[in-house]
């Protein structure tokens, strides 16, 4: 025999040990079957040989082991699953975000249905642009109803503008919670990075005394699931050496970008921090360099460095990575502030990001320059953008309708005394369908009759018709404080400088304005529009609103149809996670039994090994005794 | 540049549209199937694709010589509204962003539909290594010892 006539005991005794320790590692993975992140672990055993092969050992014995040794414990992990779902995750966590806002705003302008009774497809704006037709068309000259549907044809003005107040304020409303909302995850972000850190810490602590943790990764691999929702990650392990020949395996966060940028770093985190507005920085530009950096601190709209202010772009929601410290605040050798540029970022928080600042079309020349596709991506600006395009399209085209001075039968404006005005050529000035300012100013020093005025203003408190949006449109103090504002007729009667009281000329003009094809263009909202003068639709005030509706409806159903492919995608890799990673009772059963076998059969063994020493002690050279 | 020739061009990107909505669902299906395991289904979805990649390539090829003719040789789909005629600039942004959104959302099915399938082919290859003999590399199994050296067997000899 190779092993001592007594070492044959330590063989039985190990097999023992490593039985009831697998014993034990099923009964822990049986208690864990519903701890959420539980991985499924596994006794790591070899089998042992004592003492090495020398130069006389016997060719003929057969070199057997001497039990089994308990190496350690491993999880049942398949790192490639982890990738994939990780990455899936931040798709699910972008869309997920993405439509969550959608739907926040379908609630507020999705109104199909919501409109008046008997007409089930109308919404509640289009039903009071019909009211208010309604109210105007009742305007028919005759004087025995006439203050009376001016005063309703007001009320429904009044009705309507208040509609538009509310949506507009509604989507600040939503605007608001997805910024608090963003700021929620950003602190998430943070917690999840410092959990990492001191996770880590704790792991690496273990490892340099031989253990393992275990429970530890699966607790940190339920953080960095967490984490791939808000930003699309890259996880890594990297070897670092803690002396005395041992390394121990140090985790590496960065983002999943070309231009990948570190999160985490071991026991160094970086945390980030929002603002909601910020100028562009240049990441080359060092602040602390000594002597100073001679680079500039921004990047204007084309990327280049600039070190004024002014002519930096503009960055809202900018999303800053501060350098990598360690728990006591010790920072990592070459580590810096980092500002994530405008499409740096995937998952919930840049979809977040793009929630509260895509505007479509009406991206501003230096945004689209930072973003090709920024307009085409729409998030809650784009929306309250092209409501305020509509509420001061509205205005402008009734004002002007309800604006202007008296002219005669012949369509030559007039004076008080009924003489038609001319011009420096003595030609009569004939009516024209929107006033221009030159015009007005020769009008009045001739001694043209103004007649109507501004119905829609930027307050109740005045007449003024400047920067309307859905917001602030109200009805004009004038119309406000006199109903009979709302112009029947510009045209004066057959010889006279009065206007008829049954004339509804005017009126008919403003209603056939409602039906009539305006253009809608971003330059209207905003001045430094990529695309400004482009119209961006054409159409009815209705046929407007039906638009904005329709690419809140469009955008809400690819981000759906996204949504689904995606979650169905996770679902069915968490499912593959699962069968790799999690505890099945069956497997389970099967190790109790084969542990249980294996442990009786070493006591056996142990029995055995009795027997046969009792025999060689007791039993043996005996004979004739 | 002819009238006629771009409203063709935008008829062409709409038909174009049509078509990745097929690849689309053809996409989503493939993606369904891996999940549950339908081998035949998987099949016909593929016999699809191969039908509709070629269907695309022609499409891509009547795309060159259309572009070709309007002289807008190397125009990216998103700078065709800097070259749209006035009047079709309207009906020209709609359909380029409709065809982006539909490209967006094939690419998104395609994807998944990959990621599925090579998730199922790294479950088979795993099987295929833990079922081949022949795997040196296996956890748990143990090489047969190799024969001592000659000069290391004692020598009965002696």
């Amino acid at each position: 025999m190779d092993i001592t006539t007594f070492g044959a005991f330590t063989t039985a005794r190990l097999g023992i040990y490593a039985a009831q320790k697998a014993l034990n590692v099923t009964g822990n993975n049986i208690a864990n079957i519903n701890t959420t992140g539980y991985t499924r672990q596994a006794v790591d055993q070899v089998s042992l040989r004592v003492g090495a092969t020398n130069h006389y050992a016997s060719a003929n014995g057969g070199v057997t082991g001497s039990g089994v040794l308990v190496t350690g414990m491993s999880q049942f992990r398949d790192p490639y699953l982890d990738i994939r779902y990780r990455n899936e995750n931040s798709s699910v966590g972008a869309m997920d975000t993405k439509l969550g806002g959608l739907e926040e705003l379908s609630n507020i302008l999705d109104e199909v249905g919501k409109g008046s009774e008997g007409n089930e497809g109308e919404g509640v704006l289009a039903a009071q642009f019909q009211d208010l037709r309604d109210q105007l068309a009742k305007l028919t000259g005759d004087q025995s109803t006439e203050d009376e549907f001016l005063t309703l044809a007001r009320s429904s003005a009044v009705s309507l503008v208040k509609l538009m107040n509310n949506y507009a304020q509604r989507l600040g409303e939503v605007g608001k919670n997805q910024a608090n909302g963003l700021q929620k995850d950003v602190s998430s972000v943070n917690d999840i990075l410092k959990n990492i850190q001191t996770l880590n810490e704790n792991i690496q602590k273990s490892e340099i005394y031989g253990d393992s943790a275990l429970e530890l990764r699966d607790q940190r691999n339920l953080k960095l699931d967490e984490l791939s929702q808000y930003i699309k990650i890259d996880v890594t392990y990297e070897p670092v050496s803690v002396g005395a020949g041992k390394t121990v395996d140090k985790l590496v966060i960065k983002t999943s970008d070309d231009n990948p940028i570190t999160l985490l770093d071991g026991d160094y985190a970086g945390q980030l921090s929002l603002k909601a507005n910020d100028l562009r920085k240049n990441p080359a530009y060092n602040p602390d360099a000594v002597p100073a950096d001679t680079d500039d601190p921004y990047l204007d709209a084309d990327g280049n460095p600039t070190a004024d202010a002014n002519a930096a772009a503009k960055l809202p929601y900018a999303l800053t990575l501060s350098e990598l410290k360690n728990r006591n605040g010790a920072a990592l050798a070459g580590s810096e502030d980092y500002q994530f540029s405008d499409t740096e970022l995937y998952g919930s928080l840049q979809a977040s990001r793009e929630l509260l600042t895509e505007t479509g079309e009406f991206t501003t020349a230096d945004m689209a320059k930072m973003d090709a596709d920024a307009t085409t991506k729409r998030g809650i600006p784009y929306y309250q953008n092209a409501l305020d395009s509509l509420a001061r399209k509205f205005a402008s085209v009734l004002n002007a309708a309800n604006t202007g001075y008296m002219y005669n039968s012949a369509g030559n404006y007039i004076k008080t005394d009924g003489t038609e005005i001319t011009d420096i050529h003595g030609d009569p000035i004939h009516k024209v369908e929107i006033l221009t300012s030159a015009l007005k100013t020769e009008l009045d020093g001739a001694g043209g009759v103004p007649l109507g005025g501004v119905l829609f203003s930027n307050s109740t408190n005045g007449d003024d018709t400047s920067g309307i949006t859905a917001a602030n449109i109200s009805i004009s103090k004038s119309w406000s404080t006199d109903a009979s504002v709302l112009q029947n007729s510009f045209q004066a009667l057959e010889g006279k400088s009065t206007v008829g009281s049954s004339d509804n000329r005017n009126i008919l003009h403003i209603l056939a304005q409602f039906d009539g094809k305006q253009d809608y263009k971003p330059g209207d909202m905003v001045t430094d529009a990529a695309d400004g003068a482009t119209k961006f639709f054409s159409g009815s005030f209705e046929e407007m609103f039906t638009n904005i509706e329709e690419t809140l409806a469009t955008d809400t159903k690819s981000t759906t149809t996204l949504l689904d492919n995606y979650s169905v995608s996770t679902t069915a890799l968490d499912s593959d996670r699962d069968s790799v990673s999690g505890v099945d009772l069956n497997d389970e059963a099967m190790n109790m039994m084969q542990y249980q076998k294996s442990y009786s059969a070493a006591c056996r063994l142990m029995t055995t090994l009795d027997e046969v020493l009792d025999k060689l002690i007791n039993g043996t050279g005996v004979t004739g005794r | 540049m002819n009238m006629s020739d771009f409203r063709d061009y935008l008829a062409f990107l709409r038909d174009l549209g049509a078509t990745l909505d097929e690849i689309t669902e053809v996409e989503q299906k493939k993606a369904e199937f891996v999940q549950t395991d339908d081998l035949n289904g998987l099949n016909e979805c593929m016999k699809r694709e191969q039908a509709l990649s070629l269907t695309m390539r022609s499409c891509d090829q009547k795309r060159d010589a259309m572009l070709q003719m309007l002289g807008l040789q190397g125009v990216h789909l998103r700078e065709l509204l800097n070259y749209a005629p006035a009047e079709y600039r309207e009906e020209t942004k709609k359909t380029v962003e409709q065809l982006c959104r539909q490209y967006a959302l094939y690419r998104g099915a395609f994807e998944v539909a990959r990621d599925t399938l090579e998730c199922n082919l790294h479950q088979v290859e795993k099987i295929l290594q833990a079922a081949d003999p022949d795997a040196g590399a296996q956890t748990g199994y143990q090489e047969a010892s190799p024969q001592l050296p000659s000069r290391m067997r004692t020598d009965f000899r002696a």
